[in-house]
């Protein structure tokens, strides 16, 4: 179980900020409402609700907050490659590596690929902080 | 809907006569929520194999808005995971 405290907006925030911090350059991540905005010269160009699935999750199993996080990383996933009309990001092959979350010891880490050698990883979050 | 090799499930909506408006949709696999997504464009997205798991239900429920007020829902749909 997670605390009674996070919330779709916290994860949201929480969640925005590390997408932010592996974004090409000329985009920007947000959070709004328990929602994650990709922001282009002041503009919403996509995004994802996923964080919201959270708020009817009664049991507050982590295992919601893993899938919560793997839909956002995947559609912010699909925006971003749009956008570059370019694979976001890219494995050696060419392909596009799929996201994945795991909350272990009260982190929920955050990557892309293999868990192992991901593609990119992003800062975790600390369960209890959110 | 379609799966992929890597047990992905890839989905698309889309409104042939007016695309454009407000989209809401929600992803369920065994009536779990596992995605969400409310939009000013037709909805897209994917399931990661971890959150659907072979012989389970998939079903998606989308309501959708159109530019003249319009308001359609998708009728009850599921599908198996292969």
């Amino acid at each position: 179980m997670y605390p009674m405290a996070v919330s779709s907006h916290s994860l949201a925030e929480a969640l925005a900020s590390r997408i932010d911090s592996i974004l090409p350059e000329g985009l920007a991540c947000t959070a709004l409402a328990g929602e994650v905005r990709i922001v282009r010269d002041g503009e919403v160009i996509g995004g994802s609700a996923a964080p919201k699935i959270i708020d009817a999750d009664r049991e507050r199993d982590v295992r919601q907050v893993e899938t919560a996080a793997r839909a956002t990383l995947s559609a912010i996933q699909d925006v971003v490659a749009e956008y570059l009309t370019l694979p976001w990001p890219v494995v050696p092959d060419g392909t596009m590596p799929l996201p994945d979350a795991r909350v272990t010891d009260g982190w929920l880490e955050l990557w892309f690929g293999e868990r192992d050698s991901p593609a990119a990883a992003l800062p975790s979050i600390y369960i209890d902080d959110l | 809907m379609r799966t992929s090799p890597n047990r992905t499930i890839a989905w698309n909506v889309v409104d042939y006569v007016d695309n454009g408006g407000q989209w809401m949709a929600l992803v369920f696999v065994d009536n779990r929520k596992v995605d969400e997504k409310v939009q000013n464009y037709n909805p897209h997205g994917s399931v990661n194999p971890v959150d659907s798991r072979s012989g389970s239900i998939f079903r998606l429920d989308i309501t959708h808005v159109d530019t003249k007020g319009r308001r359609t829902h998708s009728v009850p749909n599921g599908c198996i995971v292969p």
